[in-house]
């Protein structure tokens, strides 16, 4: 019987197996290739908010269950300092950031890593102009409209959500640092 | 992990599947030119949209993960998403000829629905568990029935207007689905 | 030589996925907010058409025709899962992040099943590769030309290189949802209103 059922499901069967073959064999090539794109992706940004690390010196930490909603991971260049990527709502979704914080509690860089904000307008926020604001905070930051002073950000001109959300996850960082990490570091 | 209330109102409407992602376009393009082909077709899909995100949690956090074969999810998901709309059109087969009349032709069109592939894969990305996922879905069907049905509310009334003959058809139902977009445009900013 | 023609012809031209048929409008409308996403989008679905094309044809008189769709459904997805691998080992940075979800949805474009069904299921291979390559093609087509208009409307730029002068402010809404709608709207009036006037000049 050409169509009885056992000879359809055989030889869908057999397609199915031909076909995942090719896919496990795809995979297998590229499996490594990903994982690494992926690892030096993450420890580009981070080196990026933490100047003149050595990469490849950075090593995963566990996040505090408390923070584990908005903190998504962080690294630890030893001696040096720790980079995290912290998650806050912003206007068109959530908006993922990288920030650098050194052992002494400082603010070294940050930059954005996704985001689904209005293009021309939050997701300016990516520029050096309004990202260099934060290199040097170590205090609990709160956004204006105008000019930025010690523990202030001056928001981007249309994007005050943006400009908000970004300035919470550095402050998110900042707190973690304050309340979890420092007594890590003096102890060392 | 936002809360269920932020999923239901991003996926809804900020989120909105049709209006903002461009999911689910084809039938919302092609089965729109009536309110009431327009409400039974978005019921149809909410239903198989619901289930799906149940089942494809299932198959990828059960199944894929611990097997270590992530990547076979594309396959995974639409192959269930096939099966699940042949069961589904089997059922309306048999419990209501009358509704299997209306909607028999637009059941298999939901398979190839972007919207439904799309939300599973998205639920995935987003590492929404079994609960948010199927709260994911469901607002996501939602959204897409609300698109398409105000869609062909005004497409109803654009069949009785004189258009130029080079926008009848999709052209002009297009421009109108922007001026709608941009209507929703204004519920960024709500989560 | 010939069969490669008519499949281009057919393609690009006399049956265009997106001007003739409006197949695939959602990653129509989704990846073309710049030029090189809509080109990328296109260049991706072509591969995946031609293999898929291949295969299935190849296969077309052993598979029965009772699971013949969960068979090309198996198929498509396997070569749209190689695309995503591949594009996420060797294009991670620039068109994997672009491209987003859009690179799984490949799978229910209706231009795939659709010429899977209609012609690679009743044709030879090699008119099949063909005509995958002039569909895939006319796609590409398509997408690169809505993406160049919106990248220039609503960027000012075209494949990343700034053209319009700092002083004019490009329009945003044309690389968000609505512009999208919008552009293929008018450019699908342009195209019918062309045609009519081919045909009434044909009837002359």
């Amino acid at each position: 019987m050409k169509d009885s059922p056992l000879r359809l499901g055989i030889t869908l069967f057999i397609i199915a197996g031909i076909m995942g073959l090719i896919l496990g064999g795809v995979n297998a090539v590229t499996k490594d290739l990903i994982a690494r794109k992926i690892d030096e992706v993450n420890r580009a940004a981070y080196g990026a908010v933490l100047p003149g690390v050595d990469t490849t010196s950075l090593e995963s930490m566990e996040v505090d269950d408390a923070y584990a909603d908005r903190i998504l991971e962080i690294y630890q260049a030893p001696e040096y300092g720790y980079a995290f990527r912290v998650s806050t709502q912003g206007y068109g979704g959530a908006v993922v950031i990288a920030v650098g914080i050194d052992v002494s509690g400082t603010v070294t860089g940050i930059q954005i890593l996704e985001h689904s904000e209005t293009p021309g307008l939050g997701a300016n926020a990516s520029n050096p102009s309004f990202t260099d604001q934060f290199i040097g905070k170590t205090e609990t930051l709160t956004v204006v409209k105008g000019e930025a002073s010690a523990n202030t950000i001056s928001a981007i001109s249309g994007a005050t959500i943006t400009s908000r959300s970004v300035t919470e996850s550095v402050n998110t960082a900042l707190t973690y640092f304050q309340e979890i990490l420092k007594g890590g570091a003096d102890n060392v | 992990m936002p809360t269920l209330l932020v999923i239901i109102i991003s996926s809804v409407f900020v989120n909105n599947f049709v209006l903002s992602r461009f999911l689910g376009i084809c039938p919302f393009l092609g089965v729109s030119k009536r309110i009431d082909t327009a409400l039974g077709m978005g019921l149809a899909v909410t239903f198989v949209m619901t289930i799906a995100s149940a089942f494809s949690y299932m198959g990828y956090a059960w199944i894929l993960v611990p097997l270590k074969v992530e990547y076979l999810y594309n396959i995974a998901f639409i192959l269930m998403i096939a099966s699940l709309v042949q069961i589904v059109e089997m059922v309306i087969q048999k419990v209501s000829p009358t509704l299997y009349s209306a909607l028999g032709v637009y059941l298999p069109l939901i398979t190839t629905n972007c919207a439904v592939l799309g939300v599973a894969v998205l639920n995935m990305q987003e590492g929404y568990n079994l609960l948010e996922s199927v709260v994911n879905g469901f607002a996501a069907a939602v959204g897409f029935t609300l698109g398409i049905v105000l869609f062909a509310g005004v497409r109803e009334r654009i069949a009785h207007n004189r258009i130029l003959a080079a926008f009848e058809g999709f052209p002009i139902a297009l421009l109108s689905a922007g001026l709608m977009a941009i209507a929703f445009l204004g519920f960024q900013g709500l989560v | 030589m010939s069969k490669l023609m008519s499949g281009l012809k057919r393609g690009i031209i006399e049956e265009n996925p997106t001007f003739v048929q409006v197949l695939g409008m959602c990653p129509t409308l989704a990846t073309t907010t710049s030029a090189i996403n809509g080109l990328g989008m296109g260049l991706s679905v072509t591969a995946v058409l031609i293999c898929s094309n291949l295969a299935i044809s190849a296969l077309r008189k052993v598979i029965p025709n009772k699971i013949r769709i969960p068979a090309y459904i198996i198929i498509i997805a396997t070569f749209v899962t190689v695309v995503d691998l591949l594009l996420q080992a060797f294009f991670y940075d620039s068109l994997y992040q672009a491209l987003g979800l859009y690179i799984p949805l490949i799978v229910v474009n209706c231009i795939i099943l659709g010429r899977a069904e209609a012609f690679a299921s009743k044709n030879d291979p090699i008119s099949s590769l063909f005509d995958g390559l002039g569909m895939g093609l006319g796609f590409t087509l398509a997408l690169t030309v809505l993406g160049i208009i919106r990248e220039i409307l609503g960027s000012g730029s075209l494949f990343g290189i700034q053209i319009l002068p700092d002083a004019v402010t490009p329009a945003v809404i044309m690389i968000m949802a609505p512009g999208g709608f919008i552009v293929l709207g008018i450019l699908l009036a342009l195209f019918n209103h062309m045609r009519s006037r081919m045909t009434q000049r044909k009837e002359l």
